[in-house]
């Protein structure tokens, strides 16, 4: 029976609930993510996968339904305990890298690990491990606002998996991407799915969906899931 | 004395320290009536995220008051004397006015509060529901009236200070030289008895946490609850044998039973390693009482039940300290002369 | 503990990399500090040196004042004062202040037959003072006022402006110049020449109590025998310093708190403001897993650095103003009415409690004040940043 990481059961998500203004983001979104899967969530902008994967990468609480991620009831926990676990747990790729261009390389990479109690040995070895897997290690010791696309790309990469997460989330990882780092990060995620870790992305790449790495494609339109395809 | 510099400063200080409380009172308040934690709503969250704010304020409340604590004591203790006639220590600048021990005794008070609801707060921090929430920020409509009510009665002391009035000091408050006690603490007081009884509730106190810590039964039982009570045995009885008997040790005098004179440098500062350990004792033995209230509820059970063993020992060891420390002062006292 | 540490290690980083912001606050913080800190350790040292002097004054002296000012007293009344029950010694004290008109200085006369025991002196022949002739010990001050010294010649005006001539037979040391420093000790009969007080009056009558606890007993029964005498005792005049100082010190104090609340105002505003670059990087730290905790504790952290640098800096620096420097901006408005005209240095004396209090008044409040910016920067919500461009 395979384990699932993620149990989605009726998400709503509704942003500035009560005003004028309100949006109703996702509704009634209910799905399954096994372990070691890869997922792509599938769809227009504005169809909500974006918001999704916030919730699902508990950096916000979903307004109604239930969430479980690798067994706990995350639905209903409070913001710092979220982080935490987060933190500890799942990996976060943005779609602009959303690197801290005055630091170095070294510092975005450790960054998530700074407010937990490693020590500074752990600390350095497990940045040098990360930053050896995804061929930067040379490039530690400089700005990353010098770096090249590419480089920035796999710093980002890196930072997310600094923790060793079980769980990594991509939200458009080859938006403003030329084909050769998109097929770069492509290669990476195959790397992670090797290594074990469930993958979710969103996107509306099609070079994305068509990888051979995924499991499952889930659509989205207008914040409900329209079709969910298996990949045999 | 308003003119006084240390006067300006505690009465500053503590003012802030209030006005903080107070704030985090009323923003606590509105977070308890409204909180519910089964709502995700944006509401729910906004008060999720306003208590991170009022946790902040009392945690600065909590460290600013055991400064407040240390400094007032500095301040009656060695600042105040060369400036107040007949005073030579805390004791004659105390009783230079009606509000002065009042003031005393109310900041003792708001530390101990204070030290509850720190425990309360990690506690709640430590599960992800934050599922003490609402009784931590009702218990601070009780806590910050008396600290209110604390910095009022300390403004009153310091600007009623006259210096030109003649003030008592220990010889007079606590008897010595013949003079007859005019406190109610030193009044009465059979040497003996009062050794007796240290040894006894040190005995229980050390045997009862002990059990605790190693016993499971003992933990589900109602025994945690006598905890409080033999805690707060040491801390009046440890206070009483410290200044009716171990004083003499301390200052080489028969007479001389000043509870204050003991946290000067001519007495190597002994008096604060006891009254700190007192004052372990006494916040550890009824943290393990609450611990004991806490694990009633299931959510609670693990948490409530490591800090149970925790303060436990923590008040067994501390009264043990004290034991050892009194009685090896008089030892070493003996030994020498 | 090791959280807290790491947290302080990237804030500091943090703070490096937007150091104009950080110096300019700094700067300004440290000289709030200055200008208390030159203010309260001048009083401390002030309060200090006066009890040193104290030390040396009788328990009690005895002074006649007629019309509201001090008049010689007459020495018959030492034989009663002597036999009141209490009293070790009692002793007629001439002396005055001298006012040379060509220094512009104010010194102190002593009529002394007997070197005053306690002084230190530098060299000199003992026996020349006993002996009645006119010789004098002086202090640094006259002494360089007009460039003399031992072996030498002094001339002194007395108060019919006759010339009387002095020879220099001892010079106090200048480690004894807080006492000494404007001192000419000169025989019995000399003082009275130079101050114009008759035989059978003395300037005031010095008295020694045997026990401490008895002064006020004995001041009492003197002041209620004697009617128009002033009775000053050695705790009075302590109680007097203290007050004086302390009461001008607080107004200066009190002037200074108002601009500290200013100042943290200034801070709030300041803790509060974000650049859209620290925006931006902030939510980039919640983003990949900062909690609210965390920011705070780095607040906070930022907050201690700022405070606990800008009070040590201006401590440090009130310490040069005031001991090094001898505090040029506060000294005329604080010491205004000392007699001690030739300047004197400041005994190097701070106590610790000082610089407790210093450190208490200037911390916790702007810690304070940062609390709610802080809290306000923590539970920013970091999925703007992944909607961010």
């Amino acid at each position: 029976m395979p384990y699932s990481v993620v149990v989605a059961d009726n998400i709503v998500k509704i942003f500035n609930d009560g005003l004028p203004n309100e949006v109703i983001a996702i509704e009634g979104v209910s799905f399954n993510i096994n372990e070691g899967e890869t997922i792509v969530f599938q769809g227009p902008s504005g169809s909500g996968k974006t918001t999704l994967l916030t919730v699902i990468g508990c950096m916000a609480k979903p307004s109604s339904g239930d969430l479980f991620v690798l067994g706990s009831r995350v639905s209903k926990w409070s913001e710092d305990f979220l982080t935490q676990f987060r933190r500890q747990h799942i990996g976060f790729i943005f779609q602009n890298f959303n690197l801290i261009g005055d630091l170095t390389a070294f510092q975005n990479i450790a960054l998530p690990l700074v407010p937990t109690g490693i020590g500074t040995a752990e600390l350095n070895h497990r940045v040098e491990t990360w930053a050896d897997k995804l061929s930067i290690k040379h490039r530690l010791r400089f700005k990353t606002g010098i770096l090249s696309g590419g480089e920035m790309q796999r710093v980002a990469v890196a930072r997310a998996l600094i923790a060793d997460p079980e769980i990594v989330i991509a939200d458009e990882p080859t938006a403003h991407l030329d084909t050769r780092l998109s097929q770069s990060i492509m290669d990476i995620f195959t790397e992670l799915k090797f290594l074990g870790k469930t993958i979710v992305i969103a996107t509306h790449d099609p070079l994305v969906v068509r990888a051979s790495i995924v499991d499952k494609v889930i659509s989205f339109r207008d914040g409900h899931i329209v079709n969910e395809t298996e990949k045999l | 004395m308003m003119t006084d510099h240390w006067v300006i400063s505690l009465l500053l200080g503590d003012t802030l320290s209030t006005l903080m409380a107070v704030l985090g009172t009323l923003i606590g308040w509105k977070i308890a009536v409204r909180w519910d934690p089964n709502s995700s709503s944006q509401f729910q969250l906004m008060l999720e995220r306003k208590s991170y704010l009022v946790s902040a304020l009392l945690v600065y409340v909590f460290t600013f008051e055991i400064l407040s604590l240390w400094l007032f004591i500095l301040t009656v203790n060695d600042h105040f004397p060369p400036l107040i006639r007949g005073a030579m220590c805390a004791t004659g600048s105390l009783n230079v006015d009606s509000f002065g021990w009042p003031t005393l005794y109310l900041k003792v008070v708001v530390f101990f509060l204070l030290s509850f609801w720190i425990y309360l707060h990690k506690i709640d921090r430590q599960l992800p529901e934050y599922p003490l929430t609402k009784e931590k920020f009702l218990a601070l409509l009780a806590l910050s009236p008396v600290i209110l009510f604390t910095t009022i009665i300390e403004f009153l002391y310091f600007v009623n200070i006259k210096p030109d009035i003649i003030t008592t000091c220990c010889s007079v408050t606590f008897g010595a030289a013949g003079n007859e006690p005019t406190s109610v603490v030193a009044m009465n007081v059979k040497e003996n008895l009062v050794i007796g009884l240290f040894y006894l509730f040190v005995g229980i106190n050390v045997a009862l946490n002990m059990s605790i810590v190693f016993f499971d039964r003992m933990r589900n039982s109602v025994m945690p609850f006598f905890s409080p009570v033999a805690g707060a045995g040491v801390v009046v009885i440890g206070f009483l044998a410290v200044i009716h008997h171990y004083a003499k040790y301390i200052y080489s005098m028969p007479a001389h039973h000043c509870p204050f004179d003991m946290l000067w440098k001519e007495y190597y500062f002994i008096g604060y390693i006891i009254d700190g350990l007192l004052f372990m004792t006494l916040i550890s033995s009824f943290i393990v009482g609450i611990a004991r209230l806490l694990k009633r509820r299931k959510l609670l059970e693990e948490v409530a039940n490591r800090s149970l063993v925790r303060n436990a020992l923590a008040t067994a060891c501390s009264t043990g300290a004290l034991f050892v420390i009194v009685t090896l002062i008089k030892t070493i006292w003996k030994i020498l002369y | 503990m090791r959280r807290l540490i790491n947290i302080l290690g990237y804030s500091l980083i943090a703070m490096l990399r937007h150091w104009r912001s950080t110096v300019g606050l700094i700067l300004v913080y440290s000289f709030i500090v200055f200008a208390f800190g030159s203010v309260l350790f001048f009083i401390e040292a002030l309060l200090y040196e006066s009890e040193i002097v104290i030390k040396w004054t009788p328990e009690i002296w005895v002074q006649r004042i007629m019309g509201g000012r001090l008049v010689p007293i007459d020495e018959s009344m030492i034989k009663q004062i002597k036999g009141i029950r209490g009293v070790r010694e009692v002793e007629a004290r001439i002396w005055g202040y001298y006012y040379d008109s060509i220094t512009g200085g104010v010194f102190t006369i002593i009529g002394s037959d007997s070197l005053p025991r306690y002084l230190k002196y530098v060299s000199g022949d003992t026996t020349m003072l006993s002996r009645s002739m006119p010789v004098v010990a002086c202090g640094t001050g006259y002494l360089e006022a007009y460039s003399s010294g031992l072996g030498r010649e002094i001339v002194l005006l007395d108060t019919g402006q006759n010339m009387v001539t002095l020879k220099v037979a001892m010079v106090f040391s200048s480690e004894s110049d807080l006492l000494t420093r404007d001192l000419i000790v000169v025989p019995k009969e000399i003082a009275r020449q130079l101050l114009g007080i008759t035989h059978g009056y003395a300037t005031d009558i010095a008295v020694y109590v045997s026990n401490s606890d008895e002064v006020r007993t004995v001041a009492q029964k003197i002041s209620r025998r004697f009617k128009s005498t002033r009775v000053v005792t050695r705790n009075d005049l302590r109680s007097t310093y203290r007050s004086l100082f302390g009461y001008r010190g607080s107004l200066f104090i009190f002037g200074l708190s108002m601009s500290l609340m200013a100042f943290l105002i200034l801070a709030w505003v300041k803790a509060s403001g974000f650049s859209s670059k620290e925006r931006r990087e902030l939510g980039i730290q919640k983003a990949v897993g900062w909690g609210i905790s965390d920011v705070l504790i780095q607040r906070f952290w930022e907050g201690v650095v700022v405070s606990v640098n800008s009070t040590l800096l201006g401590l440090i620096a009130a310490y040069i103003h005031v001991f090094f420097l001898d505090a040029p901006v506060l000294k005329p408005f604080l010491v205004g009415w000392s007699v001690i005209y030739p300047s004197f240095h400041l005994l190097r004396h701070v106590e610790a409690s000082s610089v407790l209090l210093v450190f208490f008044l200037s911390v916790l409040p702007y810690t304070a004040a940062t609390i709610v910016p802080a809290w306000r920067a923590a539970v920013a919500d970091p999925s703007e940043v992944i909607n961010a461009i």
